[in-house]
């Protein structure tokens, strides 16, 4: 009977970030450990993708997780949501640490104090989940034509200047442009479509 | 002035920073007249934009990775079960309570002494943490006054009650601060070291903050070539630093002249 109980004991749902970002700000390190066991392949993922480099890619996921960790009294109280803070700041470390490297003009909005309020889904409460949002991101972008795809990339993942990405391509200002933002239109679309 | 027409187009590119100077300089100017429809939109932007990560495969990290994060938090050390518990876990618990009940009378005699054990072990693990922690400090510190290309640097208080600290700079090894005397920041505060390049923003290079007896021996990783640097700087900051330094704050300049 006792294991019976057990048996029928009704699945547990995962605790949500917002819970666990309150245990966080309360210096509970099994939150961080599960919000890391949660994160840390797509944000190691991005990471490398940016870096090309397993040991770079490694301290700046540490770094990101320990921030985390310390300003978790700031996401407390918001409304923002954990994973678009965790992907721009990665993005922006990695970024930056290649620009370090390479001397590089800073050129992204990372002067402004990002906070996860800072992020607003398009509808919260319908969004679909992570891994469906996932494959309609590499959906859309592989609909899109291949001069198109290679100049979002090269934004998100290079840091390219709108004409830096012009002269690595060899097309018109103009047309880089409207290729950025008519494949972010349609990626807004793709994931603002009803479930 | 830029009006809201003007600059929605820009939005998804601002956010993207693949505006170049010109355009990114329109966006902000108008996002400091504090335009709350503007800001909303970039908001949006900016969500829609980190949906791009997606994009990377994503990876298993090491898993020393999580260890050393673990400690860098403070919290434990050793590797522990992750994730929900399958039924047999569950089983596994329950009988181990169960033995534990029959348990109860001698496991009280030694709840004292285990809980005493526990404490010094605690203590003891904190204290190889600090060491272990002392002792890469001071190796990376030693690395770079040791290697060639090695500058030093003066960095002057903002303030004349205040003593000046000492850096030690090699582009492939990182920069040293070392101080003595030097007064804590008020309360959580931090102090946040910054390399300022000839040409963009400041870029945090680490915080730190001195020691009970006011002594100061922090080193960063910070890897650049001093060529397109103009100074490093310390600034006070909240704890955890911050992206960008506070002007009214900056404590300490180094100028590379």
């Amino acid at each position: 009977m006792f294991l019976a109980a057990i048996h029928d004991r009704p699945e547990v749902e995962p605790p949500s970030d917002a819970a666990l970002m309150e245990r966080l700000a309360r210096r509970d390190t099994a939150a961080l450990e599960t919000l890391y066991d949660r994160y840390s392949r797509a944000v190691y993922g991005l990471i490398f993708r940016i870096a090309q480099q397993a040991a770079t890619a490694e301290e700046i996921v540490q770094d990101v997780f320990l921030q985390l960790w310390r300003n978790a009294h700031l996401y407390r109280s918001s409304r923002g949501r954990l994973e678009p803070w965790l992907f721009t700041i990665a993005r922006n470390r990695t970024l930056d640490y290649r620009r370090l490297k390479r001397e590089k003009q800073r050129r992204r909005e990372d002067s402004l104090e990002l906070h996860p309020a800072a992020f607003v889904a398009p509808n919260p409460e319908s969004l679909v989940d992570q891994k469906r949002r996932a494959e309609r991101v590499r959906s859309l972008m592989q609909s899109l034509p291949a001069q198109q795809q290679k100049a979002i990339e090269l934004a998100f993942f290079e840091g390219m200047t709108h004409s830096e990405i012009a002269q690595a391509l060899e097309e018109a200002l103009g047309t880089v442009k409207s290729w950025i933002r008519g494949g972010l239109l349609r990626l807004r679309e793709a994931l603002e479509e009803a479930l | 002035m830029t009006g809201c027409e003007q600059i929605k187009e820009l939005y998804e590119a601002y956010v993207l920073g693949a505006l170049d100077a010109q355009d990114r300089e329109i966006v902000e100017a108008h996002l400091t007249t504090g335009c709350a429809a503007c800001a909303a939109e970039i908001d949006r932007a900016r969500w829609l934009v980190s949906q791009l990560a997606y994009l990377a495969p994503k990876r298993e990290p090491p898993a020393a990775l999580r260890t050393r994060l673990l400690e860098a938090a403070g919290g434990r050390t050793q590797e522990e079960p992750r994730g929900w518990m399958p039924g047999w876990a569950w089983a596994t618990a329950a009988a181990l309570v169960l033995i534990s009940l029959f348990s109860t009378y001698q496991a009280r005699q030694y709840q004292g002494e285990v809980a005493r054990l526990q404490t010094e072990l605690e203590r003891e693990r904190q204290r190889q943490r600090s060491l272990e922690a002392e002792r890469r400090t001071s190796e990376q510190a030693l690395a770079i006054l040791s290697a060639s290309g090695t500058r030093e640097l003066s960095l002057k208080p903002q303030t004349t009650a205040w003593p000046e600290m000492r850096a030690f700079w090699n582009p492939n090894r990182g920069v040293l601060i070392a101080g003595n005397q030097i007064p804590a920041p008020p309360g959580d505060r931090t102090f946040q070291l910054w390399v300022v390049p000839k040409t963009g923003d400041p870029i945090s290079a680490g915080i730190f903050r001195p020691d009970a007896a006011g002594k100061v021996l922090a080193v960063s990783s910070v890897v650049m070539e001093m060529a397109g640097t103009s100074a490093l700087a310390i600034s006070e900051e909240p704890a955890g630093g911050l992206p960008q330094p506070t002007k009214d704050k900056i404590r300490w300049v180094g100028p590379l002249t």
